[in-house]
């Protein structure tokens, strides 16, 4: 077995000793009956149709053709350098919560099948293992004690061979003679504090939202309440000249009076949503091979957020006794089949690289469905109770006062900051001038819940619409035009005393809708319909959303690389997870640089040292006095990666992509076509060329022109650039605290502004010997920072302000006899600003809006111990929405055109799901008389209400 | 003036109210008996509203007879019938708006219905929702259009008499025999029927062809036989699915409308009397002998039926029955089993937690032989008493399923 | 322990030893290597997994392979979705099949992990619209009734059906 050679690992970062690397996507094509795809079959990708938009995804031909791509799809003797037996691990969890482990007895085994090895707490104890701090502890649980949840992780089996595995298995999983239980207790959770407890109050200036907030998170800051038996109490002392939370509950105190008090229509009511599974097709897997001898641990993950994996794990290995001897941790981050969260910030991999430390050779563990769904993330389930109030002259919203509380599982995962960006989201596209906002998380038996599509928010907004819904009835006024009385207008102040970035366009939306046949004609369709379908009820609801995305701490970095050949390279961290972020990376530099990119490499971290970024302090917390003297590191930022999650890559990832294709630009391909215009198509001897601005440059099928100039080829202009010795790779890090940070860079002998912090170049192969000497051990030069500025720390308080907006029409039939919901035709509105790829929008619109049927519908778990953790979960009792069930063949959608070409590409993936919910709950009011507020609503829910 | 208008109202509110509430424990006893006699099944198209009726009941030669308006309309349903009409209809099948009624109607199962109950059903049927749904013409010639020609099986068959507790046995007993022989109408499936098609009393609940399948004996005697707990039963009835294995066709409709709202307590009274004990009964299952693997029925098995029944009959809690122990497995009569594997079962939805997908039809799969082996196998390694099949036995089931098959589709 | 002989995507398979407790999918990604096959739900549910079966006749039918042992296809002639493509003699894809280029073009999957289910099922319906031709009234329910089934979880369908309308539309002879 050779070294790792430098070549195919890239080194990461050190952390505690062990050096981690990244592993590009690497298939040893040998032993798999897949196929490699002929050069111009893969370049068929990026055939134009249309209006810059590409022929296919960028990964459909390995999609289409069963390539391994996945990371469900490695086996050692697929990864190079591995050895190619295949060991197999099966981890044990208990069904219980309420009794106390004593062991478990696989004495049933024969031992033809017994595990060659069996991990125990004890074994990981010994070895000083642990589970990274973010988890909490426990990762197995200890002889003796209660299980913290269900599906309590109590051992990892190791076996020799698929088919010991498979016996063994077979055996083991459903059988309840393996583990044993004393006596019963108490839920562990019953006696831990809450995971989080936020509050948003506001109140606007007398003289209106334009004026300074009397009192908003965003000017006064947050606070926080004592735990009292494990419940939030909140400071009682009310003083409108004390501390931030004196001040808080002065006004909150006041809006309670006057919610109670006045003369308005108040919408008292209480919500409820469920547990949900995100249910990527794909479930949970890992492979990994210790790999003594070179004291290195390999890993395969699928996961949204390996850079996050990087690091956790790197400090994991470094801190045990067992694992000093590693140096190295070579993670492969492959494709994923579908994520929707489910694997951001995921547990599994941890067990899985436990378990490689104990293997004789690489281990593979794999969820299979009931196991996925008794060990993966869930959606949080949610709580609410909502008064909202109404000024019954002017219908304007007068307040809201609103009490979450969120279940969070197990673990503690992702439900601090889930609780806070539900709560900011309840205003939905409504300017409140008051507010009240509480909300919690508390701890539970059930499954970890965590960072699931929407984010808190498709549990909080639509309880918005359904009461404006109810209000509109009560106050008997249209209810668009309810909607559009208060709908935001840009410039007004979100909950938390923010202004949201970008015009809010809702009421063009709601004129939209308001002229659709869905909604217009709703009256005399309801009639038709009914009479031709006499035991079918008909319905027609309405629902907007407007949802954020980012995390208000994005750090994306991108590499775009010339090869002399004319090939253009794309190097991303995002995780390709299915929505695209490849094919629109790919396609959205052709706008520069004249074509779509030959590749593109995703999971891209290690690549991105080059820009020798050093990062401090948690960006959320840190101070602007450390901020302040940080920045004049002209190497700190505060944060080098992110997760793919939260709706990002459209437009963050997106900005520093097209902020590397300028600079390529500007800086090599337009002086490089100057050049070749100067030396061959004018008179330079003679006069000054006129033909220097860059701005007045233009792509024509794949050529440069400028003013009438001789148009010049992509594959030219590279050369040209290569043996000029001008820059060839651009490397850009952006970051973004709800404005994009700005940096003033040396660029020769200029300087430049760019909204980067980051930037590195490397030169074409004709620079000369000086210039090729001063790179950096990676190969890079990395710009001269001469001065940045970030957005202030208390930016943070503003929680979110980057917003895309969303409707759905619903018209649907309900069965009298079973109360069965059918969706006959939807529409959709969105706004996305400008679109990369058109197909891609639309396919998450479809998807997203499916999600949100099933949601709505269908999906459900128990939160008691009947619920997912018990293992006996699958897809015959947890309904996922079917084709049948989302009327697909009329699911219709309007794509708002940009107001600009400088509109941001705005993130989607998750607003998408939100308006179908509170739409299919007014629809089936519509068609039943009644008024649900629990999701989801049944089929016997809405039969029992006939 | 308006403070004093809203101010009566809420007052004659609460006299309503207060007048209700007297009738609201009837009412409501009178919803659960009406679950408990599944009215709903046979009175609900599947698309149509509670107790609008119009359900179709195909009777032979092509004839079909639709069953009535039971909701609270007066033009349609029996919101005009007084106590004596309702009372009539239920015990002697007589219907104050259609005549005579079918005896698809389990008058004679309901004739034991005692006088309370019955006040109390009326009390609920006269405040279900109005559906306004006019009566099918049932799809019927003669003679089974003279509706007088039931009067005179009537006189034949029908015992109008209420049910009469046995002294000798406990309460608990005698409340088990009251639902299952009244409300429950078991022995309307259970129990075989003569050439008149009237039961034969003789043989009760001793098991019967009914539609495609066969309603299994569900003797006390042959339930104790196949190892069947009270535990196993209760939870048969109430989820459809227990450790001896799982409702299908038209039972999955009882337990879903009908059993599975039955009380706990009603619950331990229907399996003690179908137990015909006042104890608990613990289940039995046989011991696995690992040694069945050399059975020429096994790798069928294997292929088909181990990844969802477990390699060894073990099953998938809340996904597949078990098949060791299974009390399918251990009737007298086979036709289930050989019905489930030619033509599979239809996925089942109970509730939100509780739902089974479809199991799939192997008949283009299995051939005789395989199938032959594979019921040997089934019996040989999961039953107690491992009956052998013959090959002739096998193959006229499987004849006997496709053709009932065929009459289905 | 069985031997196993059978033909996977004309390549012939085998012997190899089998337990009877090893499911096809199984058999495909732990003995095989081949993983384009995609495991779901385990249980027969999703259809994820679902290969292609040619019987005699040449006609071809759809099997999930994760609720039938590896044993229930020796013998057989299967296609996974590794072996749609056209290649080249040095075994490198050079051309789309019809069902992979439409699906591609009309962007039908996002994370592509129910991609080979609904290619099979796609690739046996076409199949058998050809020997049976349908009204082109007929095209939407028959694709409802043939893809029904097969979960995505990305998409939302609309494009999968829309993929496979338009290629039964468009191929001459599968509707009438």
């Amino acid at each position: 077995m050779t070294d790792l050679n430098r070549r195919d690992f890239i080194k990461k970062c050190v952390i505690g000793g062990v050096a981690v690397y990244s592993a590009p996507l690497l298939l040893s094509g040998q032993n798999a009956y897949a196929s490699t795809i002929k050069e111009n079959l893969k370049s068929k990708w990026k055939e134009e149709v249309g209006n810059n938009q590409p022929a296919f995804r960028f990964d459909a031909i390995e999609k289409v053709t069963g390539n391994k791509i996945y990371g469900r799809d490695y086996r050692a003797k697929d990864i190079p350098n591995w050895p190619d037996i295949q060991h197999y691990g099966f981890i044990l969890r208990v069904n219980k919560a309420d009794k106390i482990y004593e062991g478990f007895d696989l004495s049933g085994l024969s031992d033809e099948i017994k595990p060659y090895k069996v991990i125990t707490e004890q074994d990981l104890a010994n070895s000083g293992l642990k589970l990274p701090p973010y988890f909490g502890e426990n990762m197995l649980l200890k002889k003796g004690s209660t299980p913290d949840y269900l599906g309590h992780e109590v051992a990892i089996l190791l076996f020799d061979s698929f088919r010991k595995f498979k016996l063994a298995k077979n055996f083991i999983q459903f059988n309840n003679d393996i583990i044993q239980y004393g006596k019963t207790t108490e839920l562990v959770t019953a006696n831990v504090d809450p995971y989080a407890s936020w509050r948003i109050v506001r109140e606007e200036n007398s003289l209106g939202s334009q004026a300074e907030d009397k009192y908003s998170t965003l000017k006064n800051g947050l606070f926080f309440p004592n735990y009292v038996d494990h419940k939030p109490v909140w400071p009682s002392n009310a003083d409108k000249s004390g501390n931030t939370g004196e001040k808080g509950i002065f006004y909150a105190n006041k809006l309670a009076e006057d919610i109670e008090h006045q003369d308005w229509l108040v919408i008292d009511r209480h919500f409820q949503t469920q547990s949900v599974d995100p249910m990527p097709l794909e479930p949970e897997a890992f492979n990994g091979w210790y790999d003594k001898f070179n004291e290195s641990l390999h890993v395969v993950i699928c996961s949204q957020s390996p850079q996050d994996f990087y690091h956790q794990a790197g400090e994991v290995l470094a801190n045990s006794p067992l694992t000093k001897n590693i140096k190295k941790l070579i993670v492969h981050t492959p494709y994923i089949g579908g994520g929707f969260g489910g694997k951001d910030h995921t547990i599994f991999p941890y067990y899985g690289m436990m378990a490689s430390l104990f293997a004789t050779q690489p281990v593979h563990i794999a969820n299979d469905r009931f196991e996925q769904f008794q060990s993966g993330i869930k959606r949080h389930p949610y709580k609410i109770h909502n008064k909202l109030a109404f000024d019954k002259n002017t219908y304007k919203i007068k307040g809201l006062i609103s009490n979450m509380t969120l279940d969070g599982g197990g673990r503690m995962n992702f439900s601090p900051s889930v609780t806070m960006v539900g709560a900011s989201a309840i205003q939905s596209i409504y300017y409140l001038p008051r507010n009240d906002i509480q909300a919690w998380c508390y701890p539970s038996q059930s499954p970890h819940a965590g960072s699931m599509r929407g984010y808190g928010t498709l549990q909080t907004m639509p309880t918005m619409e359904m009461m404006i819904s109810e209000a509109a009835e009560a106050l008997q006024v249209d209810p668009l035009q309810l909607r559009r009385i208060n709908a935001f207008q840009a410039g007004q102040k979100n909950t938390q005393g923010a202004i949201p970035n970008a015009d809010a366009r809702y009421v063009e939306m709601l004129n939209e809708a308001e002229q659709h046949d869905i909604w217009k004609n709703r009256a005399e369709n309801k009639k038709k319909f009914e009479k031709e379908n006499p035991k079918k009820r008909y319905g027609v609801g309405f629902g907007i959303a407007t949802k954020d995305y980012g995390t208000g701490a994005d750090a994306p970095s991108t590499s775009i690389e010339i090869t002399v050949e004319g090939k253009i390279i794309i190097s991303t961290c995002s995780v390709e997870m299915g929505t695209g972020t490849d094919t629109s990376q790919g396609v959205l530099i052709a706008k520069h640089l004249g074509k779509m990119a030959d590749n593109v490499e995703m999971a891209q971290i290690q690549l991105f040292d080059a820009m020798e970024l050093i990062e401090t302090d948690d960006p959320y917390l840190m101070s602007q006095e450390t901020q302040d003297t940080m920045s004049k590191n002209p190497r700190w930022t505060p944060v080098i990666a992110s997760a793919s999650s939260a709706s990002k890559s459209s437009y963050y990832q997106s900005h520093v992509t097209e902020a590397a294709a300028k600079i390529l630009f500007t800086e090599s391909l337009f002086p490089a076509a100057v050049a070749i215009w100067k030396e061959k198509y004018f008179n330079s001897a003679f006069a000054t060329p006129d033909f220097t601005n860059v701005n007045d440059a233009h792509w024509e099928n794949g050529h440069l022109s400028v003013m009438g100039n001789k148009p010049l080829s992509f594959e030219l202009l590279a050369q040209k650039a290569h043996s000029m010795g001008l820059i060839t790779s651009v490397m850009a890090h952006g970051f973004n605290r709800w404005s994009w940070a700005k940096g003033t860079y040396q660029l020769g002998a200029e300087n430049k502004d760019y909204f980067l912090d980051g930037v590195a170049v490397k030169f074409g192969i004709g620079a000369n010997r000086t210039v090729k000497k001063q790179a950096n051990k990676y190969g890079y030069h990395v710009l001269k920072r001469l001065s940045v500025s970030y957005p202030k720390v208390q930016l943070n308080n503003a929680m979110v302000t980057y917003y895309t907006p969303c409707a759905t029409l619903a018209e649907i039939a309900i069965s009298e006899g079973s109360g069965k919901v059918e969706v006959l035709r939807t529409h959709t509105w969105l706004e996305p600003g400008n679109v990369h790829v058109k197909k891609l929008v639309e396919g998450q619109l479809e998807g997203g809006l499916t999600m949100g049927i099933g949601h709505t519908l269908y999906e459900y778990l128990p939160v008691d111990e009947t619920g997912a953790g018990n293992g006996t979960w699958n897809l015959n009792r947890y309904q996922v929405p079917l084709a049948k069930h989302n009327g697909v063949w009329n699911m219709t959608h309007t794509l708002l055109p940009p107001l600009s070409p400088s509109d941001p590409t705005k993130g989607i993936a998750e607003v998408v799901m939100i308006p179908i919910v509170s739409a299919l709950v007014e629809a089936i009011y519509q068609a039943t008389n009644k008024r649900f507020y629990h999701l989801p609503i049944s089929s016997k829910d809405i039969k029992e209400a006939i | 003036m308006n403070k004093i208008l809203s101010h009566t109202i809420s007052l004659a509110f609460v006299s309503v109210s207060f007048t209700l509430s007297a009738s609201q424990e009837l009412i409501e006893k009178g919803k659960y008996l009406a679950d408990a006699a599944d009215c709903y099944a046979c009175h609900t198209t599947d698309d149509g509203q509670q107790y609008g009726g119009g359900k179709a009941f195909p009777l032979p030669m092509g004839m079909k007879i639709y069953s009535t308006n039971i909701s609270s309309d007066k033009t349609f349903g029996i919101g005009n019938y007084t106590l004596e009409d309702f009372t009539a209809a239920l015990r002697e099948g007589k219907s104050a708006n259609n005549g005579y009624l079918y005896p698809a109607m389990p008058y004679g199962s309901y004739a034991l219905i005692t006088d309370d109950d019955i006040k109390a059903l009326f009390a609920y049927f006269q405040t279900v929702p109005a559906v306004k749904q006019k009566k099918t013409d049932n799809d019927v010639y003669f003679p089974a259009n003279v509706r007088t020609g039931i009067l005179g099986w009537n006189m034949l068959f029908l015992d109008d008499k209420r049910y009469l507790p046995d002294s000798e046995k406990s309460e608990n007993w005698n409340r088990g025999n009251y639902l299952v022989n009244s409300f429950g109408h078991c022995g309307e499936c259970h129990t075989p029927r003569n050439l008149f098609m009237a039961l034969e009393k003789d043989k009760p609940f001793q098991g019967a062809v009914i539609g495609s399948t066969w309603a299994p004996n569900i003797t006390a005697e042959n339930l104790l036989k196949a190892g069947w707990g009270s535990d196993d039963l209760a939870s048969l009835l109430r989820h459809g699915y227990s450790d001896k294995g799982v409702v299908t066709g038209e039972m999955y409709t009882v337990v879903k409308h009908s059993l599975s709202k039955l009380s706990e307590q009603d619950m331990r009274a229907v399996t003690g009397y179908l137990l015909n004990s006042d104890e608990y009964i613990a289940s039995k299952t046989p011991v696995y002998d690992e040694k069945v693997i050399t059975h020429e029925g096994y790798p069928t098995y294997m292929s088909y039926c181990a990844s969802c029944h477990g390699d060894k009959g073990q099953g998938k809690p809340n996904f597949a029955p078990k098949m060791l122990g299974n009390g399918t497995l251990m009737e007298p009569n086979q036709y289930n089993v050989v019905y489930s594997i030619i033509g599979g079962i239809d996925s089942q939805y109970y509730n939100q937690v509780n739902s089974f997908d479809a199991m799939p039809s192997y008949q283009d799969k299995l051939s005789d032989q395989q199938l032959l082996d594979l019921m040997n196998y089934l019996s040989a390694s999961f039953t107690f008493d491992k009956k052998e099949f013959t090959a002739p036995e096998i193959k006229a089931l499987r004849e006997s399923v496709l053709e009932s098959l065929e009459t289905e589709h | 322990m069985t031997v196993m002989n059978l033909s996977i995507n004309n390549n012939i398979v085998g012997p190899i030893e089998v337990d009877p407790e090893i499911m096809m999918i199984e058999f495909l990604h732990e003995y095989l290597n081949l993983t384009g096959t995609k495991f779901g739900c385990g249980g027969g549910i999703c259809h994820a997994c679902v290969i292609l079966v040619e019987d005699e006749q040449g006609m071809l039918k759809t099997e999930r392979t994760c609720i039938h042992n590896a044993l229930v296809f020796n013998g057989k002639k299967v296609h996974t979705i590794e072996g749609h493509a056209t290649k080249d003699k040095y075994g490198e894809i050079i051309a789309l099949h019809p069902v992979q280029e439409s699906f591609s073009k009309h962007f039908s999957f996002q994370c592509g992990w129910c991609t080979s289910g609904f290619m099979n099922e796609t690739i046996a319906l076409i199949q058998r619209l050809k020997k049976d031709p349908i009204k082109k009234t007929d095209v939407e329910t028959t694709i409802e009734a043939a893809l029904g089934e097969h979960i995505c979880r990305c998409t939302g369908y609309v494009k999968y059906y829309q993929s496979a309308k338009d290629l039964i539309l468009s191929i001459k002879g599968l509707t009438k």
